[in-house]
């Protein structure tokens, strides 16, 4: 039977805790793709990760695995503070395949698994699960999940509150799967410099809904009326980014990278009102495009925009330099 | 205070003499009190799951009476199994008055709610993220229960050596429903209640000290898998 070209497909989900509820209209992933989950705390990231765990059904609308509506031993989540059972870290990393009754090289898979984590089998594979790091713990729950194989391997928040070693760590046993087993990857993290080093495409969630897809960036609002029909929110340092009237003072605007235009200096005399001084972070090369995606901070917030290589070495631009991001109050878009 | 002296003295003598009529209370004590405390944790540590896994209408009232039950009075029980199991109650036909399977049957329901209220206490105070990495992990319903009770097992081997307790010290039970016949249902804590009403101390303090064994040993083995594990 041929598969379906989507893992997961998901249509008309909503679902709520309290105030807040999680809508989802339409939402499909690719068998095999690394999907990012990235927005501000409360927005529904770690709701929807569930969901597409089969922990919890969704009060309405539908999720299918395979073209299923439950396929739980397929996909597997490694929870942002995971949890160990109180046993052995060999115990630990083995338990899903016993529950299988798969005991076939039992020892091997355990002590592979817990490499592909970096974690020395012979150090570690009966040290107890008080007697770990919290980086170590996490690994080990990582190493439990890559030892099953799963189809969908869902991280929430998987490099949070861990070491430098560990966080490295992560990032090449998550790459190794998607490339070894095309296992397709969902992970939600705040960290978009480094969702962006693993995954391919990253959907924004903002206050229980998508609010785009792509490197595309998320202003929140709220947005201010200000004079001239131009109306404007506050970056958590205090800079101020214009727009046109937003259909609601309450929604996240969207800022395509291709609309910023990187500036050494600050212009005067042009139709672009927002003029917004930021630090260049990194400089990604999109594949054999030409492009380099450069990520910067600017008043407290991460803005990408794109420029091609030739403009990075004619400006200079390197991580830490000084420059002005330039783009118009009809640049930002609304969902 | 010389009857006492006297008492542990000749104490002794029965225990390392090997006194037929001693032994015979002590084994039979163990072999009840080790069918309910088996029987009760058959039955108590899947309804203790239960109770404190699952979300369900009422739940809030049967802990509220499993935790009342906690302090059912032994002669209570003893009353009420004798009434269903007699001659002329509802259970007569079954022959369990004044044998050792009545007095178990008395043991299960006075330490069953001990064993219910104190492994659902235990697995209340499991991390809830248990639950969502057993699931993610491929675990089935079944599987889950048994982990969770392995999570909490230093809860659980306290609750079962809690009703352990209970069980081999309880008079109500055994005297009533037992009837505490010679070389049949006497029990330790009958036979302490019998031979010190008749002023024979020895073999009450022998019994009295074989109780103390057991307990020190029950919470010895507790002490030991705790660190154990």
């Amino acid at each position: 039977m041929m598969k379906n070209k989507y893992l997961y497909e998901i249509s008309g989900i909503e679902h709520s805790y309290g105030e807040f509820t999680l809508r989802i209209p339409e939402l499909k992933i690719e068998r095999g793709s690394a999907v990012g989950l990235s927005g501000p705390n409360g927005s529904g990231k770690s709701t929807l990760i569930r969901l597409m765990s089969f922990l919890e059904k969704p009060a309405s609308g539908k999720i299918t695995f395979n073209s299923i509506f439950n396929d739980r031993m397929q996909a597997t989540m490694l929870q942002q503070d995971p949890y160990l059972l109180k046993r052995t870290v060999y115990d630990n990393v083995s338990y899903g395949l016993k529950v299988k009754n798969d005991y076939k090289d039992l020892k091997k898979r355990t002590a592979d698994a817990l490499e592909r984590v970096n974690l020395n089998h012979k150090i570690f594979m009966y040290r107890k699960w008080f007697e770990l790091s919290g980086g170590e713990a996490k690994r080990v729950a990582l190493a439990s999940r890559l030892i099953l194989r799963p189809e969908a391997l869902l991280l929430d928040e998987p490099v949070a509150n861990v070491d430098t070693e560990s966080s490295r760590a992560i990032i090449n046993a998550v790459k190794w799967m998607r490339e070894e087993h095309s296992t397709t990857l969902i992970i939600s993290s705040h960290d978009l410099t480094w969702l962006n080093s693993v995954t391919d495409n990253i959907w924004k969630l903002y206050n229980g809904k998508l609010a785009g897809s792509g490197n595309a960036n998320l202003i929140p609002g709220p947005w201010v009326e200000g004079e001239n029909n131009l109306w404007h929110t506050t970056l958590p340092e205090g800079v101020k980014i214009y727009s046109t009237q937003p259909p609601d003072c309450s929604i996240p605007a969207i800022l395509h990278p291709y609309d910023i235009i990187l500036s050494e200096k600050k212009l005067t005399r042009t139709s672009a009102v927002n003029h917004i001084e930021a630090k260049v972070n990194l400089l990604i090369s999109e594949g054999n495009s030409g492009k380099i995606r450069v990520e910067t901070e600017a008043s407290g917030r991460i803005l990408s925009c794109h420029i091609t290589r030739e403009s990075a070495v004619k400006m200079n631009i390197v991580p830490g330099k000084k420059v002005y991001l330039i783009f118009k109050a009809t640049s930002l878009m609304w969902d | 205070m010389d009857f006492l002296k006297d008492g542990f003295f000749n104490a002794f003598i029965l225990l390392f003499q090997g006194h037929d009529e001693t032994y015979d209370a002590i084994f039979t004590t163990l072999k009840v009190s080790s069918f309910s405390i088996m029987i009760s944790l058959l039955i108590g540590l899947p309804c203790g799951f239960a109770l404190s896994y699952y979300n369900f209408p009422g739940k809030k009232h049967i802990r509220a009476v499993v935790d009342t039950l906690l302090s059912l009075p032994t002669v209570v029980v003893g009353l009420l199994v004798y009434a269903f199991i007699t001659r002329k109650g509802p259970l007569g036909d079954f022959n369990l008055l004044f044998e050792t399977s009545g007095i178990i049957v008395g043991q299960v329901i006075l330490i069953l709610p001990l064993v219910v209220s104190l492994s659902a206490t235990g697995i209340e105070s499991l991390d809830e993220r248990l639950r969502n990495t057993l699931i993610t992990l491929g675990a089935t319903p079944r599987r889950i229960l048994i982990s969770t009770l392995y999570e909490s097992r230093f809860a659980v081997m306290t609750a079962a050596a809690t009703a352990y307790g209970r069980a081999i010290s309880e008079v109500g039970v055994s005297m009533m429903v037992g009837g505490n016949i010679k070389w049949h249902t006497r029990t330790i804590t009958t036979a302490i209640t019998l031979e010190t009403g008749k002023g024979e101390f020895a073999m009450g303090i022998a019994l009295g000290l074989v109780l103390l064994l057991i307990s020190f040993a029950v919470n010895g083995a507790l002490i030991f898998f705790r660190k154990r594990s």
